[in-house]
């Protein structure tokens, strides 16, 4: 298992926490909610392009599985609110329009990332869409509380439906599907899959009461519970996987990778059908997609846990379509089309490679402390800077030190007395012709290398051994970011 | 380490040589860069500078060669510590106003001139020190070992500062020119001998 980086979350609390200082100064300059939501989204982009970070997106592998619950009260159907609503990894879940859940016996497991905010109230309609990149349709409304990290899931009879879209070509170990009933139909579907490694654990586990109740266990341990029948409406297939082909060749931390489920899509099976009917599909093809392996690449990347919860219209047989994107987002549909943070992090994951850094680590920062340069460079001096702050003594000022000039010119003091600017230059000695002085100087910038900005405790040196005692600092090293509270450091010029 | 240059000045035959030629150790030098400089901006643009305004009000700036230090003030002057010869402590603060220059300032090399020079040489016997301040004190020589182990000799002419050890190392500092330092070891050669422990 990675060791999971502070730095990303780091980062991203300071976003917020600027964000949210800067909001009510927006909103009295009269500039629009839209613009700062323009601001962190380019500000993270940013971040997410420089590489400096790992895992921008990414939290702890270890996600915290908590259970969804359905209420037991399905006469209630949450209206799904008509906006889309994208949420990223180490957000809060926004606001939803809160189910009214009761407790129930249904209750699905769902594992989030650890940054999401427990309870989460999930209304019906939301599509949610896990790090992994497995979306669950959501058609009933659940609570998602946090429950024990056990990773291992219990089985709990559900019903489920889910429909996979096509043979995604890499399967995740989380596939989860959600399908809820129609309340009236008093069934509720559910499924829990397992992981294959205990480190991703997104699965979700509905329960309910429902009539029959299966397990499925491939050797991912997933399990996935199929209701038999279900009754007329809304299956939803809430189960929608998107998954990112590429989720295993990338080790980036922001890549999602979701399997696609389409419930009603290339399976052709539309959602209203029974459940019985979509059951055995759906077995069929999750068993197949369990078998595809997620690998400990995977996992990871799965760990980053991003949940998109896409809260469709009310209609829910029309959404909760997502392709299987393959090399990148892009293709991935939204509801609303609304373009989530995420996605758009998304292509940028995808993209990474292809972006050629404009900025970012190419800027020189003022260097606060001393500039983290390689020890044994020989280096002069760096820079040229701009004359305009340069103040200058006027040259007649310098006619009687000329005379006494260390250039040997006797005549210096008679002709010191003319005060011509000729005569100065001809009596000190011209420094251009210092050129070939300077010739080590010849600096190389290598301002770009690793930087440090930092504070400092003491600074201390001894002819050539100088001590470092840093505090609370980031390094930019090869182009990763690290920061530190203490850093002590030795070195020899 | 330094190649040991002859003394410019000769031996002259009627006393014993000492055979023993001072190595010159450290040269401080200071010239006129003639304008005004930001000591921020050179800081923050340069390399190898340290600037504390709060401590010292100078920039530190440092050269690997000739290995020296260098303190550039505000005024334009600049004092150039470290080299272990005339010539590489000139060559030094050439290459300090470079650096300035480079950055943007319209440096010059104005009266450049050598204030100190330090030599230290070693006579290879024990000194009994505490004849030779008996003999010598009053103006002369300090010694207070509880204070310094070592004796502070200032010599008149030339005027040099000696500070004789026990152990018959010798540092000899003060010197504008090289020659007084040669000078001063000759003159003090023969009195420290008449000193020397038996052992």
């Amino acid at each position: 298992m990675l060791h999971c980086s502070p730095i990303p979350k780091l980062y991203k609390s300071i976003i917020e926490d600027v964000i949210e200082g800067v909001r009510e100064l927006f909103a009295e300059e009269g500039v629009e909610e839209q613009v700062l939501k323009d601001l962190k989204q380019l500000w993270e982009t940013k971040v997410m392009q420089s590489k400096a970070t790992e895992g921008f997106f990414r939290h702890s592998h270890r996600s915290p599985q908590f259970t969804l619950q359905l209420p037991h009260n399905f006469h209630r159907i949450l209206q799904a609110s008509a906006a889309s609503l994208v949420i990223p990894a180490g957000r809060g879940f926004p606001h939803f329009t809160a189910a009214d859940l009761g407790a129930s016996r249904a209750g699905a497991t769902l594992t989030l990332p650890s940054g999401i905010a427990y309870p989460v109230h999930v209304p019906a309609g939301v599509t949610l869409q896990t790090a992994s990149g497995h979306l669950y349709k959501v058609n009933m409304p659940v609570m998602v509380t946090q429950a024990s990290g056990d990773a291992n899931i219990l089985h709990h009879p559900v019903q489920q439906i889910f429909q996979t879209l096509g043979q995604p070509p890499v399967l995740q170990a989380n596939v989860a599907s959600v399908t809820q009933v129609n309340p009236s139909s008093a069934q509720a579907a559910a499924e829990t899959l397992q992981p294959q490694e205990t480190a991703v654990q997104q699965t979700m586990v509905f329960q309910s009461n429902v009539m029959e109740e299966k397990h499925l266990e491939n050797s991912a341990n997933a399990t996935l519970v199929q209701q038999p029948s279900v009754s007329q409406q809304q299956l939803a297939t809430s189960a929608v996987l998107n998954q990112h082909a590429d989720s295993t060749e990338k080790s980036q931390d922001s890549c999602l990778h979701t399997t696609v489920f389409t419930p009603e899509s290339s399976e052709g099976f539309p959602p209203t059908e029974s459940l019985a009917n979509n059951s055995t599909s759906v077995l069929l093809d999750v068993e197949g997609q369990l078998d595809i392996e997620p690998q400990e690449s995977v996992q990871q990347h799965m760990s980053d846990d991003i949940i998109e919860l896409i809260i469709a219209g009310n209609s829910l047989d029309d959404n909760a379509v997502l392709k299987d994107s393959m090399a990148s987002s892009d293709k991935v549909e939204r509801m609303e089309q609304m373009e989530s943070n995420l996605r758009s992090e998304k292509d940028i994951c995808s993209d990474i490679e292809g972006i050629i850094q404009l900025d970012g680590t190419g800027d020189v920062s003022p260097k606060e402390e001393i500039p983290h340069t390689n020890d044994e460079e020989e280096n002069e001096f760096i820079g040229i800077i701009e004359s305009e702050d340069l103040k200058v003594l006027e040259d007649e000022e310098d006619d009687d030190e000329e005379c006494d000039s260390i250039s040997n010119t006797e005549s210096s003091s008679s002709a010191g007395g003319d005060e011509e600017p000729e005569i100065d230059v001809v009596e000190e000695d011209p420094l251009n012709s210092g050129d070939d002085v300077s010739e080590q100087d010849t600096p190389d910038l290598f301002d770009t290398d690793n930087v440090i900005v930092c504070q400092y405790d003491k600074i201390h040196r001894s002819k050539n051994k100088w001590k470092f005692y840093l505090k609370d600092g980031v390094m930019s090293f090869e182009g990763k970011d690290h920061v530190f509270a203490k850093a002590i450091g030795d070195a020899e010029w | 380490p330094l190649t040991p240059m002859t003394p410019i000045t000769p031996v002259t035959p009627a006393s014993e040589s000492s055979g023993i030629v001072p190595q010159l150790q450290n040269i401080v030098s200071t010239v006129n860069l003639a304008c005004k400089l930001d000591l921020k901006n050179i800081a923050l643009h340069a390399r190898n500078a340290e600037y504390n305004p709060k401590r010292f009000a100078a920039v530190i700036m440092r050269i690997r060669e000739p290995r020296t230090t260098a303190l550039i003030f505000s005024s334009g002057k600049m004092v150039c510590t470290g080299a272990k010869s005339e010539e590489q402590s000139r060559l030094a603060a050439r290459k300090y106003a470079r650096v300035v220059q480079k950055l943007g300032f319209p440096a010059k090399f104005l009266d450049f001139k050598i204030q100190n020079m330090v030599g230290s040489c070693d006579v290879r016997f024990p000194i009994r020190l505490e004849g030779l301040v008996l003999t010598h004190h009053m103006w002369k020589s300090d010694y207070e070992p509880e204070l310094f182990p070592g004796l502070i000799y200032r010599m008149v002419k030339p005027r040099i500062v000696l500070l004789i050890f026990v152990s018959g190392k010798v540092v000899l500092t003060g010197a504008k020119e090289r020659s007084e330092i040669y000078e001063a070891f000759e003159n003090i050669y023969p009195i420290l001998k008449g000193f020397k422990k038996a052992s």
